[in-house]
């Protein structure tokens, strides 16, 4: 059901296991006790020229029905990389994952799929905070565990979350593209 | 019945034994190479003092070379109090002269001591492994070290590296003068100098070869020593342990950069072709991290049962 007024573009199969967040959801949830905060944001590198202010307006428009069909707040900050994010709020998961999939078709249509960089899902897990981040590039699912306060990671849990979601996610197997994505700014949402 | 308090020599024994083994083999070696030149009449003299130089280098520069080929610079307590405030407790308790402090700007989780003796000694973490471990843990890591500097292991190992220099150098040498027929006049007679040349050359890479194995091996060595003495100087070898683990298992591939930086960056991603499992053992400068863990947990266990 298109939430957000549906793409008609082609997408491919990468850009489609976003989705599968929204389907793993249940399960994270309920017996992996993970739970999401409630938020999303989409991270993309913004370019210059027409086309790409065009794309942005096309992004807000699609924001504004969203906020008006499902009650999705979003806010839309820039990072100190230079990054933008595109942040979403809402208590129904499947609304969030969705949201960030219909904003990254209207990216792909648009010639600007290269921009996107990743999409960032917050969870809860005994009190640890770990975001699943997706990377258009690889279609895949990785965990982010940033230690509060520090510039360190909880690899040991992020390990273990991995394996314990890899049969509901395509977790990504090469570590070495798990980067960090340190200070995501999800309070302005 | 009593605890042994000794039981730290007992326990090094072996070690000790292989590694005068090791040293022992080295000496022998190396005689027989001198041996095996002079006696095909080899201008061996112009090599050694090339040689001599460049152990010289490494000697007196090291440090420094070491410190630039490692994208390092020695910090001081200001910038970095915790660390330097771990370094000072670690050799006060081993009773020697406080190293230089160095911190690498890299990802790569690692940690290494150099410096030909105690006075000018230094010890490098990198900001990788500050991030991934734990303060316990990276103490584990200095004590290692710091160890390394109070054995006097780059003095050894350096020493123990200079006939495999020269052993390779001639080894070019004289693939170059087979190539073109001789530099000059030689001693032995005609025909047979060709063959002797080959000859040469052969015992050169074969001496290097043995050479290098068993500077490996007496590497090796002198990490399990090491892991030894900086387990009695925290007190707590399983943090070194589970820092071992960190920096070598799974987790050292994660990296802990941001992926906007790498994304800027446009960072290539170079995948470790090699990966051969039974030779690596042979060729490897450091133990097995598995056999290093399962020591130190033997060690954890005995100081516990000391208390």
């Amino acid at each position: 059901m298109p939430l957000f007024g549906g793409g008609k573009g082609k997408s491919s199969a990468k850009d489609d296991a976003i989705l599968a967040i929204a389907v793993a959801e249940p399960t994270l949830s309920g017996s992996l006790q993970m739970f999401s905060t409630g938020k999303a944001g989409l991270t993309y590198k913004p370019a210059g020229g027409e086309a790409f202010e065009e794309l942005e307006q096309e992004v807000r428009g699609l924001l504004d029905s969203g906020r008006q069909n499902t009650g999705t707040r979003y806010t839309i900050e820039t990072d100190e990389y230079g990054y933008r994010w595109v942040l979403l709020a809402d208590d129904q998961f499947e609304d969030l994952a969705m949201g960030l999939y219909v904003v990254s078709q209207s990216f792909a249509e648009r010639g600007g799929g290269d921009l996107l960089l990743a999409a960032v899902f917050p969870f809860v897990h005994e009190g640890h905070e770990v975001q699943w981040i997706f990377t258009h590039k690889r279609g895949t699912f990785y965990p982010f565990a940033p230690i509060p306060e520090t510039q360190r990671r909880d690899n040991e849990l992020e390990l273990e979350l991995a394996a314990k979601v890899a049969e509901h996610l395509p977790v990504e197997k090469r570590l070495e593209q798990w980067f960090a994505l340190w200070g995501a700014p999800f309070d302005a949402v | 019945m009593s605890m042994n308090p000794r039981w730290t020599y007992r326990r090094d024994g072996g070690l000790q034994v292989r590694m005068y083994f090791t040293m022992f083999a080295l000496a022998a070696l190396y005689l027989f190479f001198i041996t095996v030149m002079f006696g095909l009449g080899v201008p061996i003299e112009f090599v050694i003092i090339i040689a001599a130089v460049m152990l010289g280098i490494q000697w007196f520069a090291s440090d420094k070379l070491v410190l630039r080929s490692m994208n390092a610079k020695e910090v001081t307590a200001e910038e970095y109090p915790k660390l330097h405030a771990m370094v000072d407790r670690l050799v006060e308790r081993a009773e020697m002269q406080k190293p230089k402090v160095a911190v690498a700007m890299t990802d790569v989780p690692n940690a290494f001591a150099t410096g030909r003796n105690q006075s000018n000694a230094l010890v490098c973490v990198t900001q990788g492994i500050m991030q991934r471990l734990d303060d316990d843990e990276l103490e584990g890591v200095l004590g290692h070290e710091i160890m390394h500097i109070k054995n006097n292991d780059v003095r050894v190992m350096t020493l123990a590296s200079f006939f495999a220099t020269v052993a390779a150098m001639l080894m070019n040498m004289l693939m170059w003068m087979s190539l073109f027929g001789g530099l000059g006049r030689h001693r032995s007679g005609g025909g047979n100098f060709a063959a002797a040349l080959m000859l040469a050359y052969l015992v050169s890479i074969l001496v290097y070869f043995i050479a290098t194995l068993l500077i490996l091996a007496l590497g090796r060595y002198r990490e399990y020593a090491a892991d030894h003495g900086g387990a009695h100087l925290t007190g707590r070898p399983s943090k070194l342990a589970s820092a071992l683990q960190k920096i070598s298992g799974v987790i050292s591939r994660i990296p802990t950069d941001d992926l906007r930086k790498v994304e800027t960056a446009n960072a290539f991603f170079i995948v470790s072709a090699l990966k051969g499992e039974s030779l690596a053992g042979l060729f490897a400068s450091h133990p097995p991290m598995d056999k290093r863990v399962a020591r130190l947990h033997e060690l954890a266990r005995d100081l516990e049962g000391r208390r």
